[in-house]
């Protein structure tokens, strides 16, 4: 079975009624927009093969006992 | 009587040291630069005109009393309105953060100006919630460029770049989370410093995204530059990504030799989507400094999209209650980018984490090879104040996020960057990033002094 393509419309109405997002019909077109200009360009670096070692950029220190 | 407003801080603490001039005249003029000329460049949303003229008589008092003078004795400055200045409420470019009590205290770059005899001017204009590459506001109307007022200043740092730009401070302050002091300082033809990662403490001001976050100097002159950097970066326990050390100070080594410099320009991602112009700057830039070489920042690509999703998401995270309370106050612009962000998967932000790291580690390895490279600032110079996309590499794509495609993937992993102005067919400026290693900002700064020495980088007056 073919897998449907990706639809952002579906996409955005599911996530702002899941997520209490306001979405009314005049912002819905432009974030619509803006979601699927970022299914386009996650690829690039979700399908970007990394080794398990890498870890996150950000770091997170525990302080010190004196801190 | 001297005007003041056009010469470089450095000249002004100079002449006052000397006793040419006092702090209280050159405020004075500042201040009624800002009166005849802001209402066309709208770099300005507060004015601090008591506080400056009381600080610029502490000057002048101080040298009446024949004490020493601090660095920036005098340099008149003015922040971005992110910038905590105690009195004033930090608006953020937004118009709901207008409801918030005034800052009660200054932020630490401005407690460090002030302790180096800088006078604050005020607060300036800005893309809403720093979310923007055009210098646009849907509340305070746009930034406009000094030198053609129909066009943008780019931003978010627009009122910082029209201000310095425009004769209305010596020095301003700006933050760069993709791009928004190098975008502006392209754009309107100025100096401007984006720190490495953590070396200037972002303490009292707004935040945008806390992964990416910068603050920094625009100016006229490379030597403000040095000497506002030397005056504000070094740790702070207030702001946990903080370096722990005080960076090498560069004004000392501002007129050092750069002839034991390797200097490479950056190839692939840095020219397929630059225009003529931006690439005939880079030419400029190269040819003084003889620069042939070409070093490639591996998938610049896909840096860029990693940081153009870790933006959506944690913005959108950090006005979770705003979007959801008051989202009709918002930028239209903004709030639907912010809405969108606030739909991702948590696997992307964490993947766009991992990517950041290794794109740093490979990154890095290049300056084993080279100390300098060069890449295009913006590129295009200035687009005019109402248009909506360009043409790229054939492709027809929207201005406001693609205006920062040559910033974004240097600041995603940190790297000091000084953008230098470089003008064509005496049209409109465009800048060069100078990109050093992470602590290297001397290097940066000495190599963009001699560009300012030589007339390659200049800074011009404009017709207001």
């Amino acid at each position: 079975m073919t897998k449907p393509p990706f639809d952002p419309a579906v996409y955005t109405d599911l996530m702002a009624s899941a997520l209490d997002l306001p979405l009314t019909d005049v912002m819905r077109p432009a974030v619509i927009a803006n979601v699927a200009l970022a299914f386009k360009l996650a690829p690039l670096f979700v399908d970007f093969a990394l080794p398990d070692s890498i870890e996150p950029a950000p770091v997170f220190h525990a302080g010190a006992a004196d801190d | 009587m001297t005007d003041w407003t056009f010469q470089p801080g450095h000249a002004i603490t100079r002449a006052i040291n000397r006793g040419e001039i006092n702090a209280r005249t050159v405020t004075e003029q500042h201040l009624a630069a800002i009166t005849a000329h802001d209402p066309r460049l709208n770099a300005y949303t507060d004015v601090t005109a008591d506080r400056a003229l009381h600080q610029a008589d502490r000057i002048d008092a101080l040298r009446r009393a024949g004490q020493p003078l601090p660095p920036l004795a005098g340099v008149p400055y003015a922040v971005k309105n992110l910038v905590d200045v105690a009195g004033l409420t930090t608006r953020a470019g937004s118009k709901i953060n207008r409801d918030n009590p005034p800052a009660s205290a200054d932020a630490t770059v401005v407690t460090r100006l002030d302790s180096a005899g800088a006078v604050l001017l005020g607060s300036l204009n800005m893309g809403e919630y720093a979310y923007d590459f055009t210098g646009l506001n849907a509340h305070d109307g746009p930034s406009r460029n000094p030198h053609d007022t129909a066009r943008m200043t780019g931003g978010s740092s627009g009122g910082s770049g029209a201000a310095a730009a425009g004769g209305l401070a010596a020095l301003t302050i700006g933050s760069d989370t993709n791009g928004s002091i190098r975008v502006p300082a392209s754009l309107c033809g100025l100096f401007g410093l984006k720190p490495t990662f953590g070396a200037v403490s972002r303490a009292g001001t707004f935040p945008f995204v806390a992964s990416l976050d910068h603050i920094g100097p625009l100016a006229r002159s490379v030597e403000d530059l040095a000497r506002a950097f030397d005056a504000v970066a070094g740790p702070d326990a207030a702001d946990p990504v903080c370096r722990a050390n005080a960076p090498q100070p560069t004004t000392a080594q501002l007129e050092g030799s750069i002839t034991d410099l390797r200097v490479a320009r950056a190839g692939d991602y840095f020219t397929r989507m630059a225009t003529p112009e931006a690439l005939c700057a880079v030419d400029i830039v190269a040819r003084a400094l003889g620069a042939t070489s070409v070093v490639s920042f591996p998938e610049s690509h896909r840096a860029r999209a990693a940081a153009f999703v870790i933006t959506m998401t944690e913005s959108a995270n950090l006005h979770r209650v705003r979007i959801r309370g008051r989202p009709m106050d918002f930028d239209p612009e903004v709030r639907d980018r912010l809405i969108a962000g606030a739909m991702l998967p948590a696997d992307w932000l964490v993947q766009a984490q991992r990517f950041r790291s290794w794109y740093q580690r490979a990154c890095l390895m290049l300056f084993s090879d080279v100390d300098v490279i060069l890449a295009p600032a913006t590129p295009c110079s200035a687009p005019l104040l109402d248009q909506k996309t360009f043409v790229l590499d054939g492709v027809e794509l929207p201005v406001r996020p693609n205006l920062g495609l040559f910033t974004q993937p240097i600041s995603f992993i940190g790297l000091p960057v000084v953008t230098v102005p470089t003008w064509q067919n005496g049209a409109m400026p465009i800048g060069v990033q100078i990109i050093t290693a992470p602590g290297r900002e001397a290097i940066a700064l000495r190599v963009a002094r001699v560009l300012e020495k030589e007339g390659i980088a200049t800074v011009r007056r404009p017709a207001i």
